[in-house]
């Protein structure tokens, strides 16, 4: 498995973790109304799990299982899916945050997380597909070099 | 696939079909009005497609492709495995009895009840990630002889 697959593996566990605590925690709120503005949490928990989780494990999985590259037998550039990687979990954290940030900082002057968190988002969708796109192919059966002959007996 | 695996997979399955029939009725609700109350099925719905379905088809798929733990301890401690399905299964059946009940009708029972399939659901993720963890890593082949890494690393 390559490095950005298991930084991108580990760091949706992550968000898993995070995110389902959350949601846990909104849940037990639901039932007995502990603590009114944990309800700010509502939009961190659902694009933690699904960009920070979802999205992250789907495209590490792919870059781990799609099929290599016909000329280089590789995966190709990963450079690509670093961007992404820094990208996605950036753009996910200042959407997740802004609703909850909200609440304790002037609104006014957060305005610039979700539009600088959509930009990052296009950013990293772009960099996987420029990536991605040449691995979307038929497998190709590479041809196999013949076995080396055993000892025959009538030649020997 | 091993055991665990399928019994992940299979009752994603059931889930999904769980799932797929309260939102039908959703939808017929929003087209004949069969009853008000069908509407405080909505959050529920989500939940056993993000939770019943996805998770636990994704959870089920990942024990069984994610690289080995070690030879001799493949899937690493299985009855984490174990632990998440029963929990998350008992914690979303909780929920899909509780949560529309205690909108319709508040009472500190189906409240509990919320309560414990919230404890349950976590605790299921908490032991899932504790199983898969160990389990992402690289396997270091070495390259063939001549092979420059790929850019952007191995």
């Amino acid at each position: 498995m390559p490095r950005v697959c298991m930084w991108m593996l580990r760091s949706s566990l992550a968000w898993m973790l995070i995110g389902y605590s959350i949601g846990g925690l909104l849940l037990a709120n639901k039932a007995l109304n502990f603590f009114e503005p944990i309800w700010s949490l509502r939009f961190t928990h659902i694009w933690m799990l699904l960009l920070g989780w979802l999205v992250q494990l789907s495209t590490g999985m792919m870059v781990w299982i799609m099929p290599r590259l016909v000329k280089t037998r590789d995966r190709g550039d990963l450079r690509p899916i670093w961007v992404m990687y820094f990208a996605l979990n950036a753009g996910m954290l200042l959407a997740a945050l802004q609703p909850p940030l909200s609440r304790l900082i002037d609104p006014d002057k957060l305005a610039w997380m979700a539009p600088l968190a959509g930009v990052l988002l296009i950013v990293a969708v772009l960099s996987f597909a420029l990536h991605i796109r040449p691995r979307i192919r038929p497998v190709v059966e590479y041809p196999v070099p013949p076995a080396p002959k055993r000892g025959n007996k009538e030649s020997t | 696939m091993y055991q665990q695996a399928r019994f992940f997979i299979r009752t994603a399955l059931v889930w999904l079909a769980i799932a797929i029939f309260v939102l039908a009725l959703m939808l017929l609700n929003q087209g004949f009005n069969i009853d008000a109350r069908i509407s405080a099925l909505q959050p529920v719905m989500y939940h056993l497609l993000m939770v019943g379905w996805g998770t636990q088809l994704i959870g089920g798929v990942a024990l069984w492709m994610f690289p080995p733990f070690t030879k001799a301890q493949p899937r690493g401690n299985e009855s984490l495995g174990w632990v998440t399905y029963v929990a998350l299964n008992i914690g979303l059946a909780l929920r899909l009895i509780a949560e529309p009940l205690n909108a319709i009708t508040p009472s500190p029972v189906f409240a509990v009840m919320l309560a414990v399939s919230a404890l349950l659901q976590v605790i299921a993720i908490w032991c899932l990630v504790f199983q898969l963890w160990p389990r992402v890593k690289e396997r270091i082949t070495p390259l063939p002889e001549g092979k420059r890494p790929t850019k952007g690393g191995a």
